[in-house]
């Protein structure tokens, strides 16, 4: 932690290797948190790219309090998508296509691990907005239940409850998605 | 405790262990009262969790690595000393050397070749970078970025014929940043007829040991040069203009305008610090003692 915290001082008096070296080590956790936020592949890459840019603007403002920086960029990144969906009322329809996944398998292995993440991605947005935010937060961005906490500004016992409430609801749209 | 908060401590230990890699029934077995209650929990996270293997496209990945470095190089500190940027330009060196020694010269050939949407652009352009900042003079400096400026040329009409409107941006605004250092470079005057350095009498010839100063023809020969390159590249881009697919012309638009401005003042920098040479009183070169 003491690492990032020199890197982040260092990100912050402008210095492009640490500023290079941050955005190597947080693109693929945004770009993921993005696109299960937006559940279509072609947006969250733009949104992404905003996310850092927008990062990039405003990392002087950064204040280090023992919250990790990959917690200050997911609200970046929260925010981000909020105001795509503002500017693009309609919401897309899902869709991976472009997306990679990380281990190449035979291709028919591929295709059907693409539609599992796409009907995660489809079940996923019948949740609500904080049900949506813990499971990706959790499950897809791997935090633990203390980052999770610090980046929705809730306690940890809270985030637990919310886990037990969004697992249960996302148990039941996946049930009833597969009928 | 509550009986809830006790289940959610109970749910998050088995969370946990399928993170580490542990099967599912194990945390079961562990705790059978609960068992019926935390296996849909447990099944739901787990589907989530395949989520987790998503990465970006390639493309896209070393699209955007591009522009942020771009807005990062943009953004960065500027250079307080000269040992400092000698620093960086050395480490550009030794990075370049370490790229050279470990994956093969050819590697690095191969790269200069490549396109902004291949795997070794990034290669290109730290090679561009190191011979940037190895160039030891002004004029060096901008004879080797109005040569990159070759180079943005010929990706933006590769990209443009492909129908890249993004990509153009991004390459044209890497142009662009060229140009203007070249402006930057050609504002600098280069006829070594200023005063001489402290410790010397005005009028007083310096000792040979001084660096021999750069002659006008240099500067001469840098006009001609960016004169012919802005005259073929803008015609480029031009031809360029009238074949591409409508979505890019936008975009191949300003980078004409861009472009043949960048060009025209810096020729219009040497020509202004030629006619303020001309009209400056003589001194004898630097280099050439008494007598000589």
């Amino acid at each position: 932690m003491h690492d990032e915290e020199s890197l982040v001082r260092r990100a912050q008096a402008r210095d492009a290797e640490a500023l290079n070296q941050l955005y190597e080590a947080h693109f693929e956790k945004v770009y993921r948190y993005v696109a299960m936020k937006l559940g279509n592949a072609m947006e969250a890459e733009d949104v992404t790219q905003e996310v850092f840019l927008k990062a990039l603007g405003s990392i002087s403002s950064f204040r280090w309090r023992g919250t990790p920086f990959l917690a200050w960029l997911y609200r970046i990144a929260r925010n981000q998508v909020i105001d795509h969906y503002r500017r693009r009322p309609k919401v897309p329809p899902v869709s991976i296509d472009g997306l990679q996944l990380s281990e190449a398998g035979d291709p028919v292995e591929m295709a059907e691990q693409k539609n599992e993440i796409e009907s995660i991605m489809r079940a996923a947005r019948k949740l609500t907005e904080a049900q949506q935010e813990v499971i990706v937060l959790r499950f897809v961005s791997e935090l633990s239940i203390a980052e999770t906490a610090r980046v929705m500004g809730r306690t940890e016992g809270a985030v637990k409850a919310l886990q037990h409430s969004a697992l249960a609801a996302l148990r039941k749209v996946i049930a009833a998605d597969g009928k | 405790m509550k009986e809830s908060e006790r289940f959610n401590e109970v749910l998050e230990e088995c969370l946990k262990a399928l993170a580490a890699g542990r099967p599912l029934e194990s945390c079961l077995e562990k705790h059978p009262e609960q068992a019926e209650a935390l296996r849909p929990l447990l099944e739901a996270a787990l589907a989530a969790r395949r989520a987790s293997r998503l990465k970006p496209r390639p493309e896209f990945r070393e699209r955007a690595r591009l522009q942020f470095r771009s807005a990062v190089s943009k953004s960065a500190a500027p250079e307080k000393s000269r040992p400092f940027h000698f620093r960086f330009g050395f480490a550009g060196a030794v990075a370049l050397a370490l790229v050279v020694l470990i994956s093969g010269v050819s590697t690095v050939a191969v790269a200069g070749n490549s396109m902004p949407d291949q795997p070794l652009y990034p290669v290109k352009i730290a090679s561009e970078d190191t011979r940037v900042a190895l160039a030891a003079s002004p004029i060096k400096k901008a004879t080797v970025l109005i040569r990159l400026t070759d180079y943005r040329i010929e990706e933006i009409v590769y990209l443009a014929t492909k129908g890249e409107p993004r990509y153009v941006d991004m390459v044209a605004q890497r142009l662009g940043e060229h140009l203007d250092t070249i402006i930057a470079l050609t504002a600098i005057r280069t006829n070594g007829r200023t005063s001489p350095p402290a410790g010397f009498a005005p009028g007083t010839p310096p000792p040979t040991v001084l660096p021999a100063p750069r002659s006008p023809e240099n500067r001469e020969q840098l006009k001609a040069f960016i004169q012919q390159r802005a005259e073929k590249n803008t015609a480029k881009l031009k031809e360029t203009f009238n074949l591409a697919p409508p979505a890019v012309r936008p975009n191949l638009d300003r980078t004409i305008i861009r472009t043949s401005t960048g060009y025209q003042r810096a020729l219009q920098n040497i020509e202004r610090i030629a006619e303020s040479d001309e009209k400056a009183p003589q001194s004898p070169p630097r280099n050439t003692r008494p007598g000589t």
